[in-house]
């Protein structure tokens, strides 16, 4: 056949070829066998084919900041999510190994065919009528007591409810110190030696010094906190409150690298908390301040943008993006941060330092 | 008899945190949620009942998180739509914990940093990872074109899962918010390929190679 362009086939008729579409007239085949033309934009088809097809097998799993919290997934599958947040979500999953993996989980889930006569299950006391009774009757009680002290936040009370449910194993949490405990007197050693520039949660303002994890400069508060914390992380090696107290401690102690390893499971435990990606965050800046890493700040921004999208008007978590955006030069971003701030908390000693961090940021575009 | 209200009416007494509704609520999906999670323990090659014990203690926790947040978001009468959502909801919190108790044992916990050497070196069809970010990015720009209109990112989405993230035409039909039938999605699929194929010929200046034994799904 002569290799004249009249004949060559068309891009769809070539389409269909790559294809491998077996109903193929006789003729076109005949033709590519004889075309250079025609075989060599089949095999460039054919190319670009495999390299899409390469794809799945060269993505890797890095989660990042755009990751979206882990309910969306089981809403899409269950189809309960609302139209709007299901195709945002499906966008970033379909870019996103880690986020697409987590989606196909939830569709598993749904499809799963149930053993309900699972041996496992048979001999679990909680299967038993009686403590099935029981626990309708603690739950109850949480669910009283939640909606009765609802304006301590759900946090507390979802210490409450542990430690209720706590009772079946004959223990009683209640009588024990919390991680709130914990926490107030971690804020308390950081109000009394301010270490880091970034805010505590909870603490009341200390002017920032520089002497960091020194043992012999921490405080009273400090060591009983850390007392409290060592013997029930003992006790309750999955509590991600106590998780998170212990990485509170570090981050007090400089110990950033232990604190990174104890939120990151604290965050595992409590997807999606603002305290625990704020504190998160804290780890990471710290990280950045020791090695001087501006992927470390990064990555604190980030954390600390998805906590203020969850806990939109909390002042702390404002004041402390703001000192990050300073240490990667975002300065308009950092002054935008720190007028936000002064919004929410227009008065205070740690308004003042915000004026003046934010007049610093003006005059020479760089944090104190 | 709350044996007779349906799950919408048992939910609401569920949230007003009557003890008889919490019984009858127990009664009936307390399988459903143990099952789940005895499910999600073996995955995770968890043989303890203690740890079985406790993920269903930490469902019911999660369950009157808030005021019963996670309840008070479910909308469907129907007795099977709240057991696939319990199904799924005790699964999910399950497999949480399940992989924190994994990882602790494993004394684990900790992210692997991004540096160089995790970067994906010579693979298949890709010299590099920068190659490898440049062929999405080329795809992503002429994905544009053929997927214009209302449909726009769900198509999109549809063509990464599936290319991307490997997933089948059905697996992706299985979602409700594309609205499409197994058919459907291979029909997408076939016409963006297509056109997606000829621009990237088209603009790559590749025509080497022979076309020959193609993998096609389409087949």
């Amino acid at each position: 056949m002569p290799e004249s362009p009249r004949n060559h086939l068309t891009d769809e008729e070539l389409n269909r070829y790559v294809d491998g579409n077996a109903d193929l007239p006789l003729a076109w085949l005949a033709h590519i066998q004889a075309c250079g033309h025609c075989r060599q934009k089949a095999g460039g088809l054919a190319s670009q084919q495999r390299k899409l097809e390469a794809l799945a097998s060269a993505e890797r799993s890095t989660p990042g900041s755009a990751c979206a919290d882990g309910e969306i997934w089981w809403r899409i599958a269950l189809d309960i999510a609302p139209a709007d947040d299901a195709h945002a979500a499906l966008a970033h999953a379909a870019r996103c190994p880690t986020c697409a993996r987590k989606l196909r989980l939830a569709i598993e889930d749904r499809d799963a065919d149930l053993a309900t006569q699972d041996p496992l299950i048979q001999g679990l006391p909680s299967s038993t009528s009686e403590r099935m009774a029981q626990q309708a009757h603690r739950l109850t009680r949480a669910a009283r007591a939640a909606a009765g002290h609802s304006a301590f936040g759900w946090k507390i009370w979802l210490v409450g409810a542990a430690a209720i449910l706590g009772a079946i194993s004959g223990t009683l949490i209640l009588t024990r110190p919390t991680s709130g405990d914990a926490n107030r007197l971690l804020a308390q050693a950081y109000g009394e030696r301010r270490v880091t520039e970034l805010r505590f949660p909870g603490a009341r303002y200390a002017p920032f010094g520089q002497e960091r994890g020194k043992a012999d400069l921490q405080s009273q508060a400090l060591r009983e906190a850390s007392a409290q914390i060592a013997k029930e992380r003992s006790r309750h090696p999955h509590d991600g409150l106590w998780l998170q107290s212990s990485g509170r401690a570090k981050l007090i102690e400089w110990r950033y690298r232990d604190a990174l390893s104890e939120l990151q499971r604290a965050e595992v435990l409590l997807p999606g908390d603002p305290s625990v990606l704020a504190d998160l965050a804290a780890a990471y800046f710290e990280r950045a301040q020791a090695g001087d890493s501006q992927a470390d700040y990064q990555v604190a921004i980030d954390l600390l943008s998805q906590a203020i999208g969850r806990d939109t008007n909390n002042a702390e978590l404002h004041f402390n993006r703001a000192i990050v955006l300073g240490y990667v030069f975002q300065f308009p971003q950092a002054i935008q941060e720190w007028e936000e701030f002064l919004r929410l908390e227009p008065t205070g000693d740690w308004a003042s330092e915000a004026r003046s961090r934010l007049a610093e940021v003006k005059a020479r575009g760089w944090p104190k | 008899m709350l044996s007779e209200l349906s799950c919408e009416e048992l939910l609401r007494c569920v949230q007003q945190a009557k003890e008889d509704a919490w019984k009858e609520f127990i009664r009936r999906f307390h399988p459903v949620i143990a099952a789940s999670v005895a499910r999600i323990v073996r995955q995770c090659g968890l043989t303890e009942a203690e740890i079985g014990e406790d993920l269903i203690q930490d469902v019911y926790v999660k369950l009157c998180d808030r005021n019963c947040r996670i309840l008070r978001g479910f909308r469907n009468d129907r007795e099977d739509g709240l057991y696939a959502f319990l199904k799924v909801v005790s699964a999910n919190i399950a497999r949480d914990r399940c992989q924190a108790v994994v990882a602790a044992k494993r004394g684990g916990g900790k992210l692997v940093p991004l540096s160089p050497e995790n970067e994906i070196a010579a693979e298949g069809e890709f010299a590099n990872r920068i190659a490898h970010q440049l062929f999405l990015a080329k795809v992503e720009a002429i994905l544009v074109r053929p997927t214009e209109g209302l449909t726009a990112v769900r198509d999109q989405s549809i063509f990464w899962l599936y290319y991307r993230q490997g997933w089948t035409a059905r697996e992706i039909a299985s979602i409700a918010a594309f609205d499409l039938t197994t058919k459907g999605v291979e029909s997408l699929l076939r016409r963006l390929l297509r056109q997606v194929r000829l621009e990237l010929v088209r603009t790559s200046g590749e025509d080497s190679g022979e076309g020959s034994g193609l993998p096609n799904p389409f087949r």
